[in-house]
């Protein structure tokens, strides 16, 4: 891939999540977001291959059936209202389609299966694409028109979502596919908070993207992809090793850390809310997250795997990559818990 | 008597892509597709929207040229699936048009399906511009004209998202 | 008068010189065993003069020394009860211990912790002086957990082998079955009586119910093994030889039957707990004499024995003849420490070898030692004027003229003729016939330690007897005339044991080993009994606490239910909600039907 293809795609990305968000125009959101979604196709099969042919292949149906249930909501909203503006429908019909062509492209809980098979299909770099920019602009638009949707059908596919997610990556020794479950849950939990405080689900996606950046940048240091390699990781790089589950304790939410500051949030502004039940149950299916979260750190970090001479010298090979970003990303996801009296003001 | 030549005619363009996706043999999908395509593009002119009806079947016309080579050379074997050589198909064909009949039937003792609008504001291809006095304009052209003048951003983003989207099929087909 | 008391103490208080001595730095020049065994003969020998004086004028006393404590009414003194029983055992124990002590200094010489044995040894000789010439309960008691404690020092002596270790165990765990039936007793004594004294209780004996006198049964049947308890007896042969011998013979197992001997005046009018102590006596008395039938460890045949001679005496006490089985306590002493010995000395020249299967010929190679053992057997067994006979022979035939159980009666008759049959068996195999040990043996006994003890307890086992039986204080008289079939029905028993013994010894001596039926099985595996109380039971028991336990509390409770089946759950919502996620078909799947359900129920 030369540069200037690989400018305009990433430009196409780029500007099309920007539209999406900068535009008050239905169409042009649309357009935004068709943009991103076709960018991200040869970012997707980056490395040509059968698996991240299908990858593509899969992300873009599900993401071309989304984007046209989008437009039937478009064009209905505007045959109805005769404007283009984006006002809140007061059709429940046109609403729901809407929300849940929007949950399609987020990947919550129904429509979730396409996120780990996508996921696993592309490269840890497109993954963290996947998982973090692109779910800018379809949080975004439902930021925007959430309060004409359903509550009760957003909160049970939210809650879905995070115990599905939870489910799913029980069953993962693939780490890219732990992290879309894990995506899926958090997900759940931003469109659950989405209806009380969609402030807070801001400040859950920012936090959220800054630890999957992390994480993702510190598997690919070494290319990790699966439990097993990650296993190894201290025989390369003990302090990574560390690193790692500290940021797997922040992202299972984790009191001191920077993870636990939007659950904190979430639960307490559902609890002024009168809601008691949805939280529990919400954070008693977060333990399924912990817990893979934990069985992952227990593997890396907590528990020397046992390796051969050999590998007990690769310490002493310097890495080539130098991730420059890595130290204040793990910094900013880990340490940010003091900041939450700032951060809150944001609502 | 127009109305019910449109009527026809969209009855027609159901039945056109309900025999495209009963998936028989690409050549059989390629043809319906372009058959219920054209049919669209009459019932656009025949409602009015005489350029976009125009835009659209010379588009579709470059477009599906393409396809329909494509599906023609792709369909090697000797007997092509067609819609009455599988029990499933032909039954799924069936079924489908004993659908749309039941709707149509709805429709026309009835006088009223709704499932979010009613399917009978149809024909607003034409709009007035009485402080201008110029009185019924076809809305195609002014579309058009509207594109260009104030709306220039989204032609722009239009075209670069046609620019994009030839790049990125150009990159994807010649892998790396 | 003041002689009586003052030699009494002195011999009492010279067995504690020792004690003290063993811890500070004994004279090099002097070996620390023939010290203590020179103070036991010492001690034995002053013990003669209050013997001789109870013997001659019938003196009994009581010497309260030093009140201890008042607990509200209850006062507990220091005091020693100076009558027939304690003072005579006293000469007896001392006797055989000295000998023991002797006895020990062979067997254990190359120990390398003799003097600790040999200080062990004493101190469980104190502990039994403490619990017979105890005038109260709670000095008795004391008495009571010393022997107790000691016998499960010294069981446990060879401490690495986990036999000695578990039969030690096993020692000290039925023994405190036992003691809860002597601390019942003396809870009861002190709730009800206020009173520890033995003479206070005595005077009170009216006011007994059956629990203080159950509790005592249970005392003694811990204590002495009698059926139900005794399957520590047996295991205890683990200990070293001198232990057995110590502990069979005049401390530990006898101490059940003094028990019930020092509290005859409560238990002398109550007809059920003397019912109860007979058919316990005569039931452990069968039991134990075929379980010795079919032993083929030496020690083991000779335990039984014990366990069989005990049952005799909780008979006598069962039939209110408690001087009697006094008589018996004393007269098995001598001629059981001697049994030990001789097989000690048996088993030490044949290279710790027990089996009497590859043992005989004996008789030519310790000629000593055989005739000792012959000697001891006959004794045992009853034969006419040997120290056994004096006891034995009155104790039938007070039962057999007395109005008592019949079934007992016969039982205590069958037992008596199994002692000669076991007895014949030991001789027979150990000491006849052709060697079967291994060749290269280093035979000896001509060690004076070895000789003496055994010589000394020789004539006590011949002598003894008459002597002490002809001093038996009249107080409780078995009846003197009888029909002649009567008088003589010990010796046909014992005869008729004897030749039925002999002869199937020697018919079976030249049969092929049949396979054991399951009558030889009941008696080699002890009837059962170890593995029924010792494996079955508690592992039933074991086994429904577990299941309760662990499996339907831990197990159902805190670990299926809750941790597990929330496992499992999520563990089974897992496979089935994110197995085969890569069909494109079933995303749209579940599009199409998570569209129309949401849509259905939203609008």
């Amino acid at each position: 891939m030369n540069l200037i293809s690989n400018s305009v795609i990433y430009l196409t990305l780029i500007s099309g999540t920007l539209i999406t968000l900068t535009s008050s125009h239905w169409l042009l959101m649309w357009a935004g977001l068709e943009m991103s979604m076709f960018a991200m196709i040869p970012i997707l099969t980056h490395k040509t291959s059968p698996r991240s042919t299908e990858a593509a292949t899969k992300y873009f149906l599900v993401q071309a059936t989304a984007s046209m249930m989008f437009m039937m909501t478009i064009i209905y909203s505007v045959a109805l209202s005769g404007q283009w503006a984006i006002m809140h429908s007061q059709n429940q019909t046109i609403s729901s389609i809407l929300m849940l062509s929007l949950m399609m492209k987020l990947g919550l809980a129904p429509f979730h299966l396409w996120v780990p098979e996508v996921t696993q299909g592309a490269n840890l770099w497109s993954g963290m694409i996947l998982l973090t920019w692109q779910k800018i602009a379809p949080l975004s638009i439902m930021y925007q028109a959430y309060s004409s949707a359903n509550q009760t059908m957003i909160i049970s596919f939210s809650l879905l979502s995070i115990l599905l997610g939870g489910w799913g990556g029980l069953n993962q020794t693939q780490l890219r596919k732990i992290l879309a479950y894990s995506s899926i849950s958090h997900m759940g939990w931003m469109t659950t908070v989405m209806c009380f405080n969609p402030s807070i689900m801001h400040l859950n996606l920012l936090i959220y993207i800054m630890l999957t950046l992390s994480m993702f940048s510190m598997l690919s240091i070494n290319t990790n992809t699966t439990t097993l390699s990650l296993s190894h990781l201290w025989n390369i790089s003990p302090i990574l090793a560390n690193t790692i589950l500290i940021i797997l304790l922040s992202l299972g939410g984790l009191p001191p850390l920077t993870g636990f500051m939007p659950k904190w949030m979430i639960i307490t502004e559902m609890t002024k809310n009168q809601s008691i039940i949805l939280p529990t149950l919400m954070a008693m299916m977060a333990l399924l997250n912990l817990f893979f979260y934990m069985r992952l750190a227990y593997s890396t970090s907590l528990t020397l795997f046992p390796s051969t001479n050999n590998l007990k010298m690769k310490w002493y090979i310097q890495n080539t990559k130098m991730p420059y970003l890595l130290p204040p990303l793990i910094i900013v996801s880990t340490l940010m818990l003091p900041l939450s009296p700032m951060m809150t003001t944001l609502e | 008597m127009t109305l019910n030549v449109y009527y026809f005619l969209s009855i027609l363009f159901v039945i056109g892509c309900v025999g495209f996706s009963v998936k028989p043999s690409p050549i059989y999908g390629g043809l319906s597709l372009i058959v219920s395509g054209a049919l669209g593009c009459v019932i656009i002119l025949g409602y009015g929207g005489s350029f976009l009806g125009l835009m659209v079947f010379l588009v579709f016309l470059g477009g599906m040229m393409v396809v329909f080579g494509y599906t023609t050379a792709m369909s090697m074997e000797q007997y092509p699936e067609s819609w009455v050589s599988n029990v499933a198909v032909w039954s799924v064909m069936l079924f489908s048009l004993f659908m749309e009949g039941l709707l149509s039937y709805v429709w026309l003792n009835y006088d009223y399906v709704e499932v979010i609008v009613q399917f009978n504001n149809m024909g607003e291809w034409v709009i007035y511009d009485g402080e201008g006095g110029v009185g019924y304009l076809s809305e195609g052209p002014t579309g058009v004209g509207a594109i260009y003048s104030y709306n220039y951003w989204l032609m722009f983003v239009a075209g670069w998202s046609l620019f994009a989207g030839i790049l990125i099929t150009m990159q994807i087909i010649r892998g790396n | 008068m003041n002689l009586y008391i003052s030699s009494f103490i002195m011999s009492l208080l010279l067995l504690t010189t020792p004690i003290p001595l063993s811890s500070i730095n004994f004279p090099k020049n002097t070996s620390y065993p023939s010290y203590v065994k020179s103070i036991i003969s010492l001690s034995f020998f002053i013990s003669l003069i209050p013997t001789t004086m109870l013997l001659l004028s019938n003196q009994e006393a009581v010497i309260s020394n030093w009140n201890w404590m008042h607990i509200q009414t209850l006062s507990i003194n220091m005091s020693f009860k100076l009558d027939y029983f304690s003072v005579t055992f006293m000469s007896v124990a001392l006797f055989v211990t000295w000998s023991i002590m002797e006895f020990s200094m062979w067997y254990m010489h190359s120990d390398p912790d003799m003097n600790k044995f040999i200080k062990y040894l004493l101190l469980f000789l104190i502990t039994m002086m403490i619990l017979v010439t105890a005038n109260n309960a709670m000095q008795l008691f004391i008495g009571w957990e010393g022997v107790g404690i000691m016998s499960f020092l010294l069981i446990g002596w060879w401490l690495s082998r986990s036999d000695a270790n578990t039969a030690a165990l096993q020692a000290i765990l039925y023994n405190r079955i036992g003691d809860i039936g002597f601390i019942i007793s003396m809870v009861w004594f002190m709730t009800n009586l206020s009173s520890w004294e033995m003479q206070q209780l005595f005077i009170m004996q009216d006011e007994m119910n059956y629990i203080p006198l159950l509790g005592l049964l249970l005392a003694a049947t811990g204590k002495s093994a009698q059926f139900g308890l005794h399957p520590w007896l047996p295991s205890a042969m683990e200990g070293p030889t001198p232990v057995s011998a110590l502990l069979h013979s005049s401390t530990m197992v006898v101490a059940g039957i003094f028990l019930m001997i020092r509290f005859y005046p409560l238990i002398q009018h109550n007809q059920t707990i003397l019912t109860m102590s007979m058919c316990l006596g005569a039931t452990t008395t069968l039991f134990t004499a075929l379980c010795a039938l079919t032993q083929n460890d030496i020690k083991k045949i000779i335990a039984f024995s014990t366990s069989s001679q005990l049952g005799l005496m909780m008979v006598t006490i069962g039939i209110n003849q408690p001087h009697l089985a006094f008589l018996h306590i004393c007269m098995h002493a001598f001629f059981k420490a001697m049994l030990f010995m001789c097989a000690g000395s048996i088993i030490h020249n044949l290279n710790n070898e027990q089996d009497i299967r590859k043992m005989g010929g004996l008789f030519k190679m310790l000629p000593f030692t055989s005739s000792s053992l012959i000697i001891g057997s006959l004794a045992l067994t009853g034969m006419p004027f040997l120290t056994g006979f004096y006891s034995k022979d009155l104790i039938i035939e007070s039962a057999n003229s007395s109005y008592i159980n019949a079934w007992a009666l016969l039982i205590t008759l069958i037992a008596t003729s199994l002692t000669a049959v076991y007895s014949s068996r030991i001789v027979f195999y150990a000491l006849l016939d052709h060697p079967r040990s291994t060749t290269t043996l280093n035979i000896n006994e001509n060690n004076p330690l070895l000789i003496n003890p055994i010589k000394r307890l020789a004539m006590g086992s011949i002598l003894a007897g008459f002597i002490i039986s002809n001093n038996i204080p009249p107080t409780s008289i078995p009846q003197m005339t009888m029909p002649t079939y009567i008088k003589l029905s010990t010796l046909m028993v014992t005869a008729l044991g004897l030749m039925t013994a002999m002869e199937l010894i020697i018919m079976s001596h030249y049969l092929k080993n049949k396979y054991p039926n399951k009558l030889f099985n009941f008696s080699n595996m002890l009837g059962y009994f170890t593995p029924t109380a010792h494996r079955f039971m508690p592992y039933k028991k074991l086994m429904m606490s577990q299941n309760l336990a662990s499996s339907s509390m831990d197990a159902i409770w805190l670990e299926k239910s809750a941790p597990k089946n929330v496992s499992d759950i999520q563990y089974t919502a897992s496979m089935f909600t994110s197995n085969q996620t890569g069909l494109i078909k079933l995303y749209f799947l579940s599009f199409l039907l998570s569209f129309m359900v949401a849509l259905i129920l939203s609008t």
